[in-house]
Order: C-alpha cells, then structure tokens, then sequence
C-alpha cells in the first residue's frame, strides 16, 4: 500500500484551494493509495475533514508513506514536514508576493514572506514539486525544485453553486434598473486583487457609458485596512449604492450573484491561477481581466484579456461587451476553454505526477 | 456555426477607441488622476514618502493591550472567558510587556534611522523628488541624424531587440523597418499610448522592472535612448548589469545619448536640469561594458558645437579649440558580447 498524505496550514470551507485539496484526497482514496489530510487549522462545514498536523506519527507498518505538502503562507506545518523523515513532495498554489501587504497589512507581509522562505527551504526535500500553472510552476524551477510539472486545480464544473439562493436573487433583480450593466468580482478584498481599480473603473464607466452601472464585490475581507480604503473610495465617488461589497457569502447566496451579473471583471495585480475566471465562464458571464500572473494561461481565448487596466480601456472594453452579439460570442468562448479543465483530465494529470515519483497503487 | 472570435482584434479596435476617445476630449483629461488622487487618501503612506508618519503608526501598532478580551457572542462564552483571563492574567501581562518593550526599541531604531535619512536627502539634493519630477517631463524631441549609425549596428542581428524608452516611436519604427524584430518600452503613459497607436509593439513598463522580467540571455539587442541621459550613477550600474544579463551570446548593445556636453534649449533643457542623473561620456560606457566582457566597436559622435565652416587653416584651429572647449556631443555607442568559443 502506498500512503500520500497532505499537510495543509489551513482547510476552510468555501475556499477554492481547500475544495482542491478535498478533491486531492477522494483523486487519490480512489485510485487507491491511502490518503489523510493534515492541517494547522481545519474550520466550518470542513472541521472534521483533517486531523492536526502534530498528531502525525508517520505511515502504518508496511506502508510506504510519502508527505504531499500544500504551500501557503508561512505555517509550523512546513517546519513540521521538513524535519520529518518520510519523502516529499510539494503542491504550491503561489504565495501572493508580501510587497502587496507591506502597506495595508505589514503583518501579513510577514507570513507571506516566511511562506516563500520555507518553500525555499523545502526545495532540496522535495522529489517532486508540482502546481497549478506554468506561472506558479516557472517560480518553483527559480526557487530552486529540480522536478516540477503542472497539474491545474482540481475543479468540477458539477460542485459549483447548482443551488441559488432566491432571495438574494430576487434582491439583486430588484435592484437592477432596466438597460444597465451589473458588474461583478469574486475574491478575498485585497490589495492585489485590486478592487479599488475595478471601483475605478466603474467610475469611468458610468460617466462615458452607463450612469446606472452596478458593481458587486463578494469575497472575504483579508484586509481590514484595505477595505476600509475601498468603502471611503466608493463614498467619495459617489457610488454608495452603486458598489456593493457582499464579504463572503454561502454558495448558493454566491450562484445568485453570478446569476443576476452582466459581466466578471478581474483587474488583479497577481493571481496564482484565479478559480473564479472559471466559474464566471461556467455560469455564463463574459469576462474581461487584466492579463497578468497566471490569468492569460486560465482565461486563454475564454475572455478578453486587457494588456492596460488604465478606467477608460477597462469601460471601454466592458461596453463593447455589452453588445449583445459580442456577448453571447464570449459567453461560448468561456465555455468552451472550460472543456481544458475538465476533473477527468486533471485527475489523470494529479494521478501520473504522483506516481512518477511514489510509484502507482 | 458561430464565427471564431478575433479576440486580438476587438483588443485593437478598443485602443483605437480609448485613443479616439482621448484625443477628442471626451472625459476631462484630469479625471483619471483625480480618481487616483482620492484613492491615495486613504492608502496607507509608503514608507519612503513620510517615515515620521509610518513609524508614528508602527508606534500605535507596538501598544497591546494588557486587558485580555472576554467578550462572546456564545453563551456562558464570556464566563469562561474571564475566567481564563484570571487564570492568566500574569502570563499575558508578562508576553505583553515583553512584546511592548522590543517593539518600543524597534520604532525608536526607527526614528532614529528617519532622522538620517531626512538628513540624507536634504544633503543629496531630494534625488526622489527629482526621479518624480522626471517621470513627468515631455518626451525630447527625436534626432533623426542618429538612426543610421543604429539601424547600421542592428544590421542582420538574430533575436528580439529592446528599444528602451522609445519614446513617440520614432526609432523603434525606423528599426522595425530596416527589418529587425524590435519592441519598445516607454514608462510614459502617453508616450506609449501614442508608440502603440502607430501600431507598434511598446509595453508601458519602467525599464529596470521590465528587464527583470525578461529571461537572462533572451535578448538578440538592446538600444538604450533617453534613460541612459538622467539616470544617477548607482541606477546606472544597476542598469548596465541587468541588460548585460539579459543579452545573448553575440548580441549588440547600443547607448544613443545626447552627450554630455550637448548644448540644450526648450524641453530638453528641463530634462537635463531637472533629472538626478546625467549623460556621460562614452568612455565611461567602454569602461562598464568591457568590466562586463562587452567590446565597444563602434562610437558615433556628433560635434557639440556649430563648426565653423571651410577647410582653411584658421577655421581647422578654430574647430580644434571649439572641440577642446566644449568636448563631445551626441553620440551612438555600439558594443557586442563576444561569441561563444566554437
């Protein structure tokens, strides 16, 4: 029996990196090696999933036990694998680089950077380093893994949001005015996320194009100092009421969302992969991002892609979006570049990466 | 069957809008800047704008608070919770004054080091402020007289070629042209606005940061235009290596530079006196590129004088004083890496 088990500094429930490392685990019991989950911190609907990190004393007799380390910020979790004797690899899923935070959160800052640090150190451990973009691939080869490969997250099109919450729904169809264009984003408010240029570019937005355009940011507040920038911008320009920042929301609150928007905008500074590109493109909303990080190599030719995200290229673009011919058109294209992120060909991907290293079941 | 969609398209038809929309005044050209202007009210400052600022809330941030919290939103939670609180109370108290007493130590390090880099720049001259101030001047007006000794260095070079900062375009397209594969960077927004309205391919991109973003060796060229003339000597440095790292075995490097004697009126005359840097001589190019196992091949000067004309032995001396007296002018430097041993 070959056991592959995954350390994690946290498991939390609507988390697109936990649902992946939930995913991992069922990929792995499947095709029959012995799996567990091993986490610093383990919250929510998700608690139960994971054991504590320190409890691991190591494989059963006869097994061969391998560590698959989940890279995050700076955790005990990566100290923990490093002094354990058991061979490893590591999946990474990109630290946000800690100069966006050194401002807003300088305590953040600080666990990212030890994050980076102790991945560096993992390096001469690891047999085999793999992640989820080319992007995040190409920093594991500079910090120094000598085996890397890609294997994109593990997402199915069947997990996401089927229910929707009518009446968060039916609020959000009230709200909308006849005509006008709802905006929408989905991700942790954070300086690299950059919701402030999104707020901006609405700004433009309803000047040239559209007086009655929405803008709606859901996502979990990372940064208490930088949402309190957002929410003093959106009031300075006048948009209370036009923006609205929703936190984190349950699924089927979040399906509503995507049901009742015209359009996703992502203006990231830096995205390791970007899971909500994805799902936009699944619940048919066109999107226009910033080309930067890994999002040209998640969106491909499934939206449009911005080299500048200066307020008037953003609006222009979102209005020639607007047309409905392009609309549809972008909508198809999302949905077909989700046929590149199918689970099958992923797990296979997941499943060949480990065994190049740990053998198969 | 739906059309494919021409995504690269719709992104040119989009510039050519906002360009448009530019030009025609559409929105008030200070608009953008305005939005920027509030949002930078309530961004925490950065360190290098007002360190007295960011140490007084590194301060604020070292004062923890000695009570412990009990407050719950459970019930019975904030029993419990005072309950540990007593139980300890000392502990807290103890990590606390700890923690208070190293992080007052380190915001006074800090105070202390605020004090001689307040002092540091007011003794160099505010050099950030002048690095700002540049980033705003118009683009100098470009010298077509210097292009053929460029596009002559470029002849027949394999791989890609930076020109950086390109400026208008004026050079890139005249590179482009002799058939070489050159892009541009321009850390003007305008400027690059305007280079990639005539069709060309310029990222809007500060030069050092787009060059660290490039592989080492990926480079077939590099021609250097305007920064080359307002960097300080240390940016220099940094520069020189950087491109040094970026270029392939047997690329070409060429410096275009005003010189530093160049006799400057109007715009270009703001440009000289309102950077940290300026132009040096082309000794000084030879001198880093052979440290870094470049040669110069070639230098193209420009006199920085009027000279006087005729061939006659007077206006011969008079040309040979007038160059002692205001030494050289604009030139184009050429330097190659050697190529690799066979």
């Amino acid at each position: 029996m070959i056991a592959v088990h995954q350390f994690v500094p946290t498991l939390a429930p609507r988390d697109a990196v936990s649902t992946h490392y939930l995913r991992v685990r069922a990929t792995l019991r499947a095709a029959g090696y012995s799996s567990d989950i091993y986490a610093m911190d383990s919250r929510g609907e998700v608690a139960k999933e994971a054991r504590p990190f320190q409890t691991f004393r190591g494989g059963r007799s006869g097994e061969s036990t391998w560590l698959c380390y989940q890279s995050s910020i700076g955790s005990p979790v990566a100290d923990f694998v490093a002094a354990r004797p058991e061979p490893l690899m590591v999946d990474y899923h990109n630290i946000t680089p800690a100069a966006f935070f050194e401002r807003w959160e300088p305590g953040m800052a600080v666990y990212l950077r030890a994050g980076r640090r102790q991945l560096r150190e993992l390096a001469p451990r690891a047999q085999l380093a793999f992640a989820d973009s080319s992007y995040n691939a190409a920093e594991l080869d500079a910090l120094g893994f000598e085996h890397t490969g890609v294997v994109p997250i593990l997402f199915d099109r069947d997990d996401l949001h089927t229910e929707i919450d009518a009446a968060t729904r039916d609020r959000l169809a009230r709200e909308r005015i006849e005509g006008s264009s709802t905006w929408l984003f989905v991700g942790q408010v954070a300086p690299h996320k950059a919701q402030h240029d999104i707020v901006k570019a609405l700004a433009m937005y309803r000047r040239l194009f559209d007086p009655n355009a929405r803008l709606r940011l859901v996502g979990f507040p990372l940064s208490k100092a930088y949402v309190e920038a957002v929410e003093h911008y959106v009031a300075d320009l006048g948009l209370t009421g036009a923006v609205e920042l929703a936190g984190s929301v349950p699924d089927a609150v979040l399906g509503a969302y995507f049901a009742t928007a015209d359009v996703y905008v992502c203006l990231s500074e830096h995205e390791g992969f970007c899971v909500p590109l994805l799902e936009a493109m699944h619940h048919g909303l066109p999107v226009v991002a910033y080309a930067t990080g890994a999002v040209p190599e998640t969106l491909g030719a499934g939206g449009l892609l911005l080299a500048r995200k200066d307020p008037l290229t953003v609006a222009t673009a979102v209005a020639r979006v607007m047309d409905p011919a392009l609309h549809a058109a972008l909508v198809r294209a999302g949905h077909a570049r989700l046929d590149d992120f199918s689970l099958a060909r992923n797990e296979a991907a997941l499943l060949d990466a480990v065994a190049s290293v740990a053998g198969r079941s | 069957m739906a059309e494919p969609l021409d995504l690269d398209g719709l992104r040119h038809e989009i510039d050519a809008e906002v360009r448009a929309r530019r030009a025609a005044g559409d929105y008030p050209p200070g608009f953008e800047r305005e939005l920027d202007a509030i949002f930078a009210r309530y961004a925490p400052p950065a360190a290098s704008d007002d360190i007295e600022l960011v140490t007084d809330e590194a301060e604020e941030a070292a004062g923890i608070d000695l009570a412990i919290p009990t407050a719950s939103d459970k019930r019975g939670g904030a029993y419990v919770k005072r309950g540990l609180a007593k139980v300890f109370g000392w502990y807290h108290a103890f990590l606390v004054q700890q923690i208070v007493r190293f992080a007052g130590a380190v915001v006074g390090a800090l105070r202390v080091l605020g004090v001689h880099i307040e002092s540091l720049e007011r003794a160099t001259g505010h050099a950030a402020r002048a690095h700002e101030e540049a980033t705003r001047l118009p683009v100098p007006a470009h010298e077509t007289d210097r292009d053929a000794p460029v596009v002559d260095a470029l002849r027949g070079i394999t791989g890609r070629v930076l020109v950086a900062e390109c400026g208008e375009g004026d050079l890139l397209a005249t590179i482009i042209g002799s058939g070489v594969d050159a892009y541009g960077v321009e850390p003007r927004f305008t400027s690059a606005d305007n280079a990639i309205g005539r069709g060309l391919e310029v990222r809007n991109d500060d030069l050092v940061a787009h060059l660290r973003a490039v592989k080492p060796g990926e480079l077939g060229g590099a021609v250097l235009v305007g920064v080359v003339d307002r960097s300080a000597a240390g940016e220099l440095l940094e520069l020189v290596d950087l491109v040094v790292d970026r270029l392939g075995k047997g690329a070409t490097l060429v410096v275009v530079s005003a010189g530093p004697s160049a006799p400057v009126r109007g715009a270009s005359a703001v440009n000289a006196d309102l950077t940290p840097g300026r132009p040096v001589h082309p000794e000084t190019w030879t001198y880093l590129f052979e440290a870094r196992g470049f040669e110069t091949v070639a230098v193209a000067e420009s006199p920085a004088f009027e000279p006087v004309p005729g061939d006659t032995v007077q206006s011969k001396v008079l040309n040979e004083n007038l160059a002692r007296l205001f030494g050289p002018g604009a030139y184009v430097l050429v330097a190659r890496s050697p190529l690799p041993l066979a």
